[in-house]
C-alpha cells in the first residue's frame, strides 16, 4: 500500500495535522472501514430522525456500503484513496482512470479521472455530529484528484455527480462546472473541473 | 504521488469546505440495490415513497411507530420514504399489512417483480406527480391518497 504525506485541520482548533493519503486501498481495507463507518452513520441517521429531523434532511448517504463497492477495485480502471489519520481513516475516494470523457465546454470529449464515489468520515460531518473531529477532508481529496489527472496526463481534469446535498460543496467551494441534473445518472448533479478550473484550484 | 500544498493553501481551503455533506456516488449503496432500482421507472419509485410516507402521516404515526409496528429498521422506513435503493421484500409485506396495503402491488411498485400493470403505471404517475408532501396532508393531498390506494387495491 503507497501512501504519501498530507496535512489535514482539527476542527476544534483549527491547527494542522499530520497524516497520510493512502493512494491505492485494497478492498478489504474498505470492508474493515464500512465496519467501522457504517454503524456510525446509521446511529447518527437514527438519532437525527428521533431528534425530529426531516427525513429529506438526513444525510442521503447513510445507508452507503463501501464494502460493497471494493469489489470494483478487482478491476484495474479503479483506484481508492483514502486519508488515515489517529489510525482511522477520515476520509475515502474511489477513482475510475479509465474509459471517462469530459462531456462540458471547453473539454468536451477529452479524458477525465472520475470520482465515482467520495465520503468523508462520518465523525468529520454535520449534521452527523455536531462537532466534527476533522476539516479539509474534501479539499485534500479533490487535489488528490487533481494530482492524479495531471499524473494520468489529463491536465487536472475531473469529474463526478455528486449528491444533493453536495451539490453547494463541489459548485461554489471547488468551483467545478455544472450542467444540472444527469437523467441517466439517477437525476445526481454532474459536475466536471476542467483544465483551466483545476488550475484555479490549485492556484486558490 | 507527489502532492504539493502549503500549509496557507490548507487551511484556507479548509475553512471555505466547512463539515457538510461532500459526498459523491449514486444514491443505493448495493451493487444488487441498484440494479433493481434501475429496473423500476423513477415514477413508480416515487409513487412507492410517496404512498408509504402519505400513508403513514394519515395514520398520524412517526417513521419510528410505523418502522416498530412493522417489526423493521427505521432507516428501512427512511429509505422507502426518500425513494432511495430497493427495499427487502419482507419489508414491504410487513408495511403492507400494518398499513393495510396490498403487498403484491407494492411490490410492483418497488420494482421487485417485473410484471407490468398498465392501469398501475399511470396511476402511480399521477400520485407521484402532487406536490411535495407538507406535513399535515391537505385534503387534495387526502384525496389523491384514497384515489391511489383504491386503485391499487382493486
Amino acid at each position: 500500500m503507497s501512501s504519501t504525506p498530507v496535512q489535514i485541520v482539527r476542527y476544534d482548533n483549527r491547527a494542522l495535522t499530520n497524516a497520510l493519503l493512502q493512494t491505492d486501498l485494497r478492498p478489504r481495507v474498505l470492508v474493515e472501514v464500512e465496519q467501522e463507518w457504517g454503524p456510525f452513520r446509521r446511529n447518527a441517521a437514527r438519532r437525527l430522525v428521533q431528534g425530529g429531523t426531516p427525513p429529506q434532511e438526513v444525510p442521503t448517504h447513510w445507508h452507503w456500503d463501501w464494502g460493497a463497492k471494493s469489489q470494483n477495485l478487482e478491476l484495474l480502471a479503479y483506484r481508492c484513496f483514502g486519508i488515515e489519520c489517529d489510525r482511522k481513516m477520515q476520509g475515502l475516494m474511489m477513482v475510475l482512470t479509465a474509459g471517462k470523457q469530459a462531456r462540458l465546454a471547453p473539454d468536451a470529449g477529452k479524458p477525465v479521472v472520475y470520482i465515482d464515489y467520495l465520503e468523508s468520515a462520518p465523525w468529520n460531518v454535520i449534521p452527523l455530529v455536531v462537532v466534527p473531529i476533522y476539516a479539509g477532508i474534501g479539499m485534500v481529496l479533490m487535489r488528490a484528484a487533481i494530482q492524479l489527472s495531471l499524473d494520468e496526463g489529463f491536465h487536472g481534469r475531473v469529474a463526478l455527480h455528486a449528491l444533493p446535498q453536495a451539490e453547494e460543496f463541489y459548485r461554489d467551494k471547488c468551483r467545478m462546472q455544472g450542467s444540472g441534473s444527469d437523467a441517466q445518472y439517477q437525476n445526481l448533479p454532474y459536475f466536471e473541473m476542467t483544465r483551466d478550473l483545476a488550475h484555479q484550484f490549485l492556484t486558490t | 504521488m507527489n502532492l504539493p500544498m502549503t500549509q496557507e493553501w490548507l487551511l484556507k481551503m479548509a475553512e471555505k469546505e466547512g463539515n457538510g455533506v461532500i459526498s459523491v456516488g449514486g444514491l443505493v449503496g448495493r451493487v444488487e440495490a441498484n440494479a433493481l432500482a434501475l429496473a423500476s421507472p423513477a415514477t413508480e419509485r416515487g409513487a412507492l415513497a410517496q404512498l408509504v410516507e402519505w400513508q403513514r402521516r394519515k395514520l398520524r404515526w412517526t417513521v419510528e411507530d410505523l418502522a416498530e409496528k412493522a417489526n423493521v429498521e427505521v432507516e428501512d422506513v427512511l429509505a422507502i420514504e426518500m425513494g432511495e435503493g430497493t427495499p427487502e421484500p419482507r419489508t414491504l409485506f410487513n408495511l403492507a399489512a400494518e398499513m393495510n396495503l396490498p403487498a403484491p402491488k407494492l411490490m410492483h411498485l418497488a420494482g421487485l417483480v417485473a410484471a407490468r400493470d398498465p392501469r398501475l403505471e399511470k396511476a402511480a404517475v399521477r400520485f407521484a406527480a402532487r406536490s411535495a408532501p407538507i406535513e399535515a396532508l391537505t385534503a387534495d393531498q387526502a384525496a389523491a391518497l384514497d384515489e391511489f390506494v383504491r386503485v391499487i387495491a382493486e
